[in-house]
């Protein structure tokens, strides 16, 4: 049986990492919580819980968080690692539909809300955002995934390893599709349905989206020539 | 130019020029970050000094002034040094974001055996 590993970065969180932690417990997974320097009660929630969790002394983006995660499942040997958030956006029972997609010879797997187009669909600014995405990665790289900001994914242990030593730390998801497919990793899509976040507002609003659009385009125009000439 | 003007030049270039390199020699500054601003003293000396060299470079190169010319050259240099702020900076972040993680891997493993 392979070891699977759930990575939960959680940057003020306190009201959802419970229920996020609890929805993973019926599932034969381990799972590790970032706890990327929050303001809140986010650690404490965890202490008293007693959830398996790493804590960052402060708030260092998702990036750094999320990869301190795989570093993690590659000290720890894992087989495969997923992606969730902590904030109840992400529904536990595909987690596995993307173990089994794994397990075909996929090397990631991510999870699309728009294959099927069910349920939460984002905000509308959002939406233009991740077309634009989409526009850039048919320019630069020839394809692109029908999600690309989704933060649900899975990826085997050579992505594991990979992911261990470069991470992208801005707006990670974006990047880390454009310069995997680039590597050469064998990238797919499944459909899932997502929740409307629960509490909290989301990481990326307002004057930011038009922010990360700019950044998101040069940072996947950069990423296009650093990996482009490893090939 | 006036002798008394070029005099008050001089010795401002070479007040930045000691005050860049009295940071040196009480290692307040590393030698690496201090280069470009003793590129910078020195080549302001050299211009107070000899202010024909700005005339010859800037008719040379088709400036209307030769005030002109010395704004260029001061503020070229600048900018190199923001720019390597910059790189400084993001070479900084690379290091925080690993030490933060390796510190807090192993704060969590420590943790862990503590429990068992």
């Amino acid at each position: 049986m392979e070891k699977v590993l759930i990575i939960i970065p959680a940057y003020n969180e306190e009201k959802n990492i419970k229920k996020t932690i609890d929805s993973l417990k019926k599932l034969d997974v381990d799972y590790v919580v970032i706890n990327d320097g929050s303001s809140d009660n986010t650690l404490s929630v965890l202490k008293k819980m007693d959830a398996n969790y790493i804590n960052l002394p402060f708030n260092m983006g998702i990036g750094c968080a999320v990869q301190t995660g795989y570093k993690y499942a590659y000290l720890n040997d894992y087989d495969i690692a997923i992606q969730y958030d902590g904030d109840g956006q992400h529904n536990s029972n595909y987690i596995k539909d993307l173990v089994n997609k794994i397990n075909e010879g996929h090397d990631m797997v991510i999870g699309s809300r728009y294959l099927e187009k069910k349920g939460f669909q984002s905000s509308f600014m959002r939406r233009v955002g991740i077309k634009w995405i989409k526009i850039i990665n048919k320019i630069l790289i020839g394809k692109t995934t029908t999600d690309p900001t989704s933060g649900f994914r899975a990826c085997n242990k050579k992505v594991i390893k990979f992911f261990a030593e470069n991470y992208p730390y801005d707006y990670p998801e974006s990047e880390t599709y454009v310069i995997t497919s680039l590597i050469g990793f064998d990238i797919v899509d499944i459909p899932v349905v997502m929740n409307e976040r629960k509490e909290g507002k989301s990481s990326i609003s307002g004057i930011k989206s038009a922010y990360f659009m700019i950044k998101v385009t040069i940072s996947l125009i950069f990423n296009r020539v650093i990996y482009g000439r490893r090939k | 130019m006036a002798l008394n003007l070029r005099l008050f030049l001089i010795i401002a270039s070479i007040v930045l020029f000691l005050i860049v390199s009295y940071n040196v020699v009480k290692n307040k500054l590393l030698v690496k970050y201090s280069l470009l601003w003793i590129l910078l003293s020195l080549i302001l000396i050299l211009l107070s000094t000899f202010p024909k060299l700005s005339f010859i470079f800037s008719n040379f190169l088709g400036f209307e002034k030769t005030s002109n010319f010395i704004f260029l050259v001061i503020m070229a240099i600048i900018i190199l040094i923001c720019l390597s702020y910059s790189i400084t900076l993001s070479n900084m972040n690379k290091k925080l974001i690993k030490i933060v993680q390796a510190m807090a891997i192993e704060e969590k493993e420590s943790r862990s055996k503590n429990e068992n």
